[in-house]
């Protein structure tokens, strides 16, 4: 064959030519550059414009942020600081309130002895989330991790006895086992019915008096014993805080010191800036007075225009037509206006050299007495300033000669003022240019006498901060001695009378009875003296609020009893307030519940809203549309004010409980559309495939329709969580302390008022971190399951 | 479209039909809204009885069969699936899904779901048979379909005929005792129709109740024990397939065969 073609065909390329390179524009970062953002001259137009103002952003931030402050007990104290670097109090961050309050907006009043938990719960939080969101990666164990977490979490958080986390998730069991049971007897809904039954009459009813009983069982073995630590601790408390009293003094002291170092060393410094200050003092006036000097001059260049052009006086031609005369009033009107302001200038200017501070001879001489010192040059610039005297004489003759000017001088005479305005100009200018050179040196030389107080100064300010964070530890530790001291005292009488009051219980029991028995049977129910019918007797009326004290003080003897033994027998951990949880802590709190909880609850939501069961249907239908339709911060102060309103009154609600339901209800509503939405987009085969393998309605929504769904509707879910994490921060509208709101209780200290920027900027970046993470896991969902099944 | 069916001798003996009644339909009427989809239809199926039915689009074919597992509500008259009759009752209803087998158009895979995962899914939670077990018959049917090779494939990696034939496998796991068919090959090229009409002979052959509604009619011919007729939600004519054939008996038969084997 290849012979053939040999001869047949005149050229054959037998030898290839060997890969090149392509040229240099196009391959590597020019070809990128080239194609992304300079391949046309709009793209190239944009890609300057973006460039430019992401310079400017940027220039004004980055040296905010970095040339901050990071050590000041109190804003007057970083500006201070701030001044000492750059002459100006506004030219760098404040962080050192961040450094001082940090741990409040992380935390709120939490105890900082206890920090340790909800810092171990947030831990263990991500252990949890491992079988939720790496499924492949984590072993399947660890899904039950996940389900006590909860429970685990939460006594983390609050605290309390460790069994009362294993009632509340008995209470889950004891559904679960009754639904498994029941399940096999009669048909799922009596099944779910019951289970949800039995689960609530376990906290309902059962749940209380199986931790009373422990308690009493703990609490009574331990009596002698604590009473006996009590009354040693009652010995040596009051010591130890009178310690540690002494010790705070001290470091008051100190404290004290080290300020008074600090403000020697700003003093120090503002001594070395003197000569700026005092050749800025003689600058300022004489720019000013240049400036309208210039002013003068211009509108008299003005005025010989318009003169120029006028040309005399036509109103005096008797043929002046009537435009002509207008023209020549406009014309003359401007010409005075000008002549004023000519005079008016001159005249200030005079003035601003007149109220020039310092003479300049005076800043000559201190020149000699410091700068010089360094910079001898200094002083042959000193020698060069132009006394005041030198021109304020030239100033007031023209100024005289310019009130002699008027619209019917000779441009000759506007001309000669003009230029000897020129000439005073020039030597105010040389002054000026003096003044500066001198000042520049002058700067010149300070920087580096400043280096090192300025560097001391750091130095003494973190000193400062550390001597502060000392004196908290102390005052914190003091506060929490003495409080356990207090409440130790308080808990010692209530076991003192513990026995007594055991002992009374039969007798008031009876009294009770007795009381109760003696009312007529109708009356026995009664709550409240007021239900009595109004005819009834006086001694009818004695007789019912007879029976209801004692009743009262029964069932307050008897609380009284059962909160001594829950203190008295508690294993665990120290019980902590929801008042005391605040700060980022709280938004997590209530963002992750809010998450975890309104999931399932808007997954359910969603099916509801899809089912043919009408009451089902029409009640999810209702809940979404309303809870949507009303903004989340009524919904809150529902939560917060009216709620209470509807509930039986001695129900105490912890107030965060019940922000995390308005929360979770409201982001369940969204979830719910977002979901439907997915369940929508599901093909109608994949319900029939399903049902033709007899798969039940819920193992077909868990096994097929759910999983599908979900995995369409992932990047709304993720927006909602997102969204409803941000929210949080309304709380602080319903008197919580969340970050917001520690941010208006740390403005409210008089160390810190009117600071707003680093405050918002510190959570701002705290807030970013989280939801940054949420939507980047997101991302990587979506591809992982995109790769998946396709 | 007619004749895309094996060359191979079909083993009609082997196809052997018992007495015992697997369907029996009397006086079913279905209306959708107002519309009047299915009226009168009277059906028994015994055990072992292959029926195709075909018919002009609309004509209610693919109600009717739906209707047999309830994936269609009929409102008069009775189905009997194996004696049970299908009536609201949910506990039936699943009952019978699960012995009735039943393969779409559109295949209806799983999407998310492996091959191997969707064919054991349905044994695993319905059948509570343990996953091994569950996974050994799964291979054991995906191998008879001939793509055990697949079984860690995902549905949407898969050609139409092997999706198919992945349905038909998913369904037998359940061990269904009647197969449904619902113009199985009819969203498929013929190259894979071919695989799918084998493995559905195969399936007869081992001498499974299969009502098919398809419009094949070689396989009607070659498989089949009765051909049904219907048009306008009526059955227009039922008989062995060399009657129907050859010799159809109503106008409307006449003029459907005419059309679909004319050409
Ligand atoms: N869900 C429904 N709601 C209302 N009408 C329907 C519904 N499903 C089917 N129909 C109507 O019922 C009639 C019968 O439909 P069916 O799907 O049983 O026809 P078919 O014989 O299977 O036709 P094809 O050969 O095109 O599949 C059609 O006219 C159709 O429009
Ligand atoms: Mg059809």
């Amino acid at each position: 064959m290849s012979e053939v073609h040999g001869q047949t065909v005149s050229y054959v390329r037998d030898k290839m030519i060997d890969e090149q390179v392509p040229p240099v524009a196009e391959a590597g970062a020019i070809k990128w550059l080239r194609t992304n953002l300079f391949s046309g001259w709009l793209n190239i137009l944009l890609t300057v414009i973006s460039l430019y103002v992401v310079y400017l952003a940027l220039s004004l931030v980055l040296p905010w942020a970095f040339g901050g402050v990071w050590n000041a007990g109190s804003l007057t104290e970083c500006r201070e600081v701030l001044f000492s670097f750059y002459k100006s109090s506004h030219g760098g961050a404040c962080w050192a309130v961040i450094e001082d309050r940090w741990l409040q907006i992380m935390f709120g009043f939490y105890p900082p002895e206890l920090y340790w938990r909800p810092i171990l719960a947030f831990a263990l939080f991500f252990i949890a989330l491992a079988p939720v969101l790496f499924a492949d990666k984590v072993p399947g164990q660890l899904i039950w991790f996940s389900l006590a977490y909860p429970f685990i979490a939460t006594w983390l958080i609050w605290g309390g006895a460790f069994w009362a986390p294993i009632l509340a998730a008995m209470g889950f069991v004891v559904g679960v086992l009754v639904l498994k049971v029941l399940g096999k007897i009669t048909g799922p809904i009596v099944a779910n019915l019951g289970a949800v039954v039995a689960a609530l009459l376990w906290w309902g009813a059962i749940m209380g008096p199986i931790n009373d009983g422990l308690n009493k069982m703990v609490g009574g073995g331990r009596l002698e014993s604590r009473i006996a630590t009590l009354q040693e601790e009652a010995d040596r408390l009051p010591r130890e805080v009178a310690e540690m009293e002494a010790i705070s003094a001290d470091k008051a002291a100190g404290i004290a010191e080290a300020v008074a170092v600090k403000n020697d060393m700003l003093q120090a410094m503002a001594e070395i800036r003197i000569e700026e200050f005092a050749v800025e003092a003689q600058l300022e006036p004489k720019e000013i007075a240049l400036r309208r000097l210039v002013g003068a001059e211009e509108s008299l260049e003005n005025l010989a225009a318009i003169l120029n052009e006028w040309d005399g006086d036509p109103t005096a031609a008797s043929d002046a037509s009537e435009t002509d005369v207008s023209k020549a009033q406009v014309a003359s009107d401007r010409a005075s206006g000008l002549i004023q302001d000519v005079s008016d200038l001159l005249a200030e200017s005079i003035g601003d050299i007149e109220n020039d501070t310092v003479e300049p001879s005076v800043v000559a001489a201190e020149m000699v007495a410091s700068a010089a010192a360094e910079d001898p040059s200094i002083l042959t610039d000193a020698d060069a300033l132009v006394a005041k005297a030198t021109l304020i004489d030239p100033l007031t003759a023209l100024q005289e000669r310019s009130e002699g000017i008027t619209t019917q001088s000779s441009l000759d005479d506007i001309g000669a003022l003009r230029v000897d305005i020129m000439v005073v100009i020039a030597s105010l200018d040389a002054d000026i240019a003096t003044l500066s050179g001198i000042q520049d040196k002058i700067i010149a030389s300070n920087v580096e006498d400043l280096v090192e107080p300025q560097a001391a100064l750091l130095s003494q300010m973190a000193d400062l901060a550390a001597l502060r964070d000392e004196a908290t530890v102390v005052a914190q530790d003091t506060f929490r001695v003495s409080t356990a001291q207090s409440n130790g005292r308080t808990f010692l009488s209530s076991l003192m009378t513990l026995p007594d009051q055991e002992a009374s219980v039969p007798e008031l029991r009876d009294q009770t009875i007795a009381l109760r028995d003696a009312l007529p049977r109708s009356q026995r129910g009664l709550i409240a003296v007021s239900q009595l019918p109004d005819d009834a007797s006086s001694d009818e009326q004695a007789a019912l609020s007879g029976y209801l004290d004692a009743q009262s003080t029964e069932l307050s003897i008897q609380a009284s009893i059962a909160d001594t033994y829950a203190e008295l027998g508690r294993v665990g951990l120290r019980p902590i307030d929801s008042r005391d949880i605040g700060g980022f802590m709280l938004a997590l709190i209530i963002g992750i519940a809010g998450i975890v909880l309104s999931l399932p609850l808007g997954i359910l939501l969603a099916l509801g809203r899809q089912s043919h069961l009408f009451i089902v249907n029409k009640i999810c239908v209702t809940f979404i549309e309303v809870i949507r339709g009303v903004p989340l911060i009524v919904w809150l102060f529902t939560g917060s004010l009216l709620l209470n309103y509807f509930l039986p009154p001695g129900t105490n609600f912890d107030l965060l409980l019940r922000v995390i339901i308005m929360v979770t209800l409201f982001a369940a509503a969204y979830i719910a559309e977002v979901i439907r939405g997915g369940l929508a987009a599901l093909a109608t085969g994949q319900y029939e495939g399903a049902d033709s393998l007899g798969l039940s309605y819920w193992q077909s929504m868990q096994l097929i329709v759910l999983p599908q769904a979900m995995k369409i509707s992932i990047p709304g879910i993720v927006n909602t969580f997102i969204g409803l994490f941000k929210d949080t921060v309304l709380v602080v509208f319903i008197g919580l302390s969340d970050p917001i709101g520690f941010s208006n209780l740390i403005r409210a200290d008089t160390d810190w008022n009117g600071i707003y920027w680093e405050l918002f900027v510190f959570i701002g970046a705290l807030f970013f971190i989280f939801c940054f993470a949420m939507g980047r896991y997101s991302l990587h969902l979506e591809k992982k399951l995109q790769r998946e099944h396709r | 479209m007619s004749d895309t069916t094996t060359e191979r001798a079909v083993n009609r003996d082997a196809m052997k039909v018992s007495d015992e009644v697997a369907i029996s339909i009397t006086d079913m009427n279905k209306w959708f809204g107002t519309f009047h989809v299915l009226r009168d239809i009277n059906l028994t199926v015994n055990r072992g009885e292959r029926i195709v039915v075909c018919g002009p689009s609309g004509s209610g074919k693919s109600t009717l069969i739906r209707c047999i597992n309830r994936l269609e509500e009929h409102q008069a008259g009775t189905i009997l699936v194996d004696g049970t009759e299908l009536s609201s009752d949910l506990k039936n209803i699943d009952k019978i899904r699960s012995e009735v087998g039943m393969c779409f158009q559109h295949f209806n895979l799983f999407p998310h779901l492996t091959i191997l995962e969707n064919c054991t899914l349905a044994p695993i939670w319905v059948r509570k048979t343990p996953k091994k077990e569950a996974e050994e018959t799964a291979m054991h049917f995906l191998r008879k379909v001939k793509i055990p090779e697949q079984a860690d494939k995902y549905p949407g990696q898969l050609s139409g005929g092997q999706q198919q034939r992945v349905a038909i496998a998913r369904s037998l796991c359940m061990r269904p005792r009647i197969m449904l068919f619902d113009e199985p090959t009819s969203a498929l090229d013929p190259e894979m129709i071919k695989e799918v009409l084998d493995t559905m002979i195969e399936l007869a052959e081992e001498g499974m109740t299969m009502i098919c509604v398809t419009h094949e009619m070689g396989f009607a011919r070659q498989v089949a024990n009765r051909v049904i007729f219907m048009d306008a939600g009526q059955i227009v004519e039922e008989n062995e397939p060399e009657a129907f054939f050859n010799n159809p008996q109503s106008e409307r038969t006449q003029l459907f065969l005419s059309q679909i084997l004319g050409h």
